[in-house]
């Protein structure tokens, strides 16, 4: 009697198969492990950094600027002196404050301490980060350390160092989901807790006690005055107790090309 | 050739255009391809260049990652019944 071979190529087939997968799945491994190491992120964020630079550079270049017709251009200006108009009655009353601010500040013995701050060039920023991140243009070159605080437009804090390689800094916005940070609000400076809630924005629980109005200017405890957020919004239904108030830096971070990292905290 | 050529794509698009972009594109070439396993790298990837780690360690802090692996997981279910 004769029996049915059994295939021979099915087997080695299958053996194959099974190698093709084991293979695959080591430099999966290995790949994994690379990458998550200091060397593998070092590495990748050497290889990105250029391209991230040269996008900056075209960004920041202003070429849209160039197509821009005659009329849009007069309008524009129009529209800019007015604002500046409107604009530099406020700057001369601020620096009046500022100047008799400080003179006080003198007099009690309170001086402000000039801090040591780096400027960087925003290389990534949202919406092309999901949580909040930016990644800019210095990093253990420029002396940066993790917890560095990081400003924008003069004295608005908006995030920390949260992770340095060779030439470029993570920064972790204070708005990203769920960083609480300490602020004071309101003219009576009540001392809460903000939660960031993505995009700039943030949220406070309050008791119904408090009185807040849309437009409150937020705080960050400190003997400079460095404004952290403007209240938008005061919900609250009449059976509840507390009240969520929402309020947006007064920086737009998808707007913005440059921060400064403060060295000395 | 092709699947080099879609590695290079794709790490360009994952540095220069917004987290979705890369996940819609990443999809593409999933089902574009007969199989394309180093999806999950690149998900590797968008987590070190976007993530948000916190000091200790967590896998759910490598969303990407896992929404790759996901993504790879159920292809092999879908391709099955779809047809080309």
């Amino acid at each position: 009697m004769n029996y049915l071979l059994k295939s021979s190529s099915h087997n080695e087939k299958k053996k194959s198969t099974k190698r093709k997968i084991l293979v695959a799945i080591i430099i999966l491994v290995i790949f994994t492990v690379t990458l998550i190491s200091d060397f593998g992120k070092q590495s990748l964020f050497s290889l990105a950094s250029p391209i991230w630079k040269l996008k900056s550079i075209f960004a920041n270049s202003h070429l849209a600027e160039y197509f821009k017709t005659k009329k849009f251009l007069i309008d524009e200006k129009i529209m800019l002196e007015q604002k500046l108009f409107k604009i530099g009655d406020l700057i001369a009353v601020n620096e009046n404050l500022y100047n008799e601010n400080n003179t006080l500040k003198d007099l009690l013995d309170r001086k402000e301490t000039k801090t040591d701050t780096i400027l960087g060039t925003i290389l990534v920023k949202p919406p092309q980060t999901p949580y909040d991140i930016l990644t800019i243009d210095v990093g253990e070159n420029y002396n940066i350390k993790i917890g560095n605080k990081v400003v924008a437009s003069a004295n608005v804090y908006i995030g920390e160092v949260s992770e340095v390689y060779n030439q470029t800094s993570k920064v972790k916005l204070y708005s990203s989901p769920g960083t609480k940070l300490s602020v004071a609000l309101g003219i009576n400076a009540v001392s809460v807790d903000a939660i960031g809630i993505g995009g700039g924005n943030f949220n406070i629980f309050l008791p119904r006690e408090v009185e807040v109005k849309e437009g409150d200017v937020i705080v960050t405890p400190s003997i400079t005055a460095n404004i952290f957020g403007i209240v938008e919004k005061v919900n609250f239904k009449d059976q509840d107790s507390f009240q969520t108030i929402l309020f947006k830096s007064p920086v737009n971070i998808a707007e913005l090309n440059f921060v400064e990292v403060i060295l000395s905290n | 050739m092709k699947r080099l050529i879609f590695n290079i794509v794709l790490f360009l698009v994952v540095i220069t255009c917004p987290w979705w972009v890369s996940v819609i594109f990443g999809l593409f070439i999933l089902y574009y391809l007969k199989s394309y396993n180093e999806l999950i790298i690149f998900g590797l990837v968008m987590d070190i260049y976007y993530g948000n780690f916190s000091q200790n360690f967590s896998i759910l802090e490598y969303k990407f990652t896992l929404i790759f692996l996901i993504l790879i997981v159920s292809s092999f279910f879908i391709k099955k019944r779809l047809r080309f």
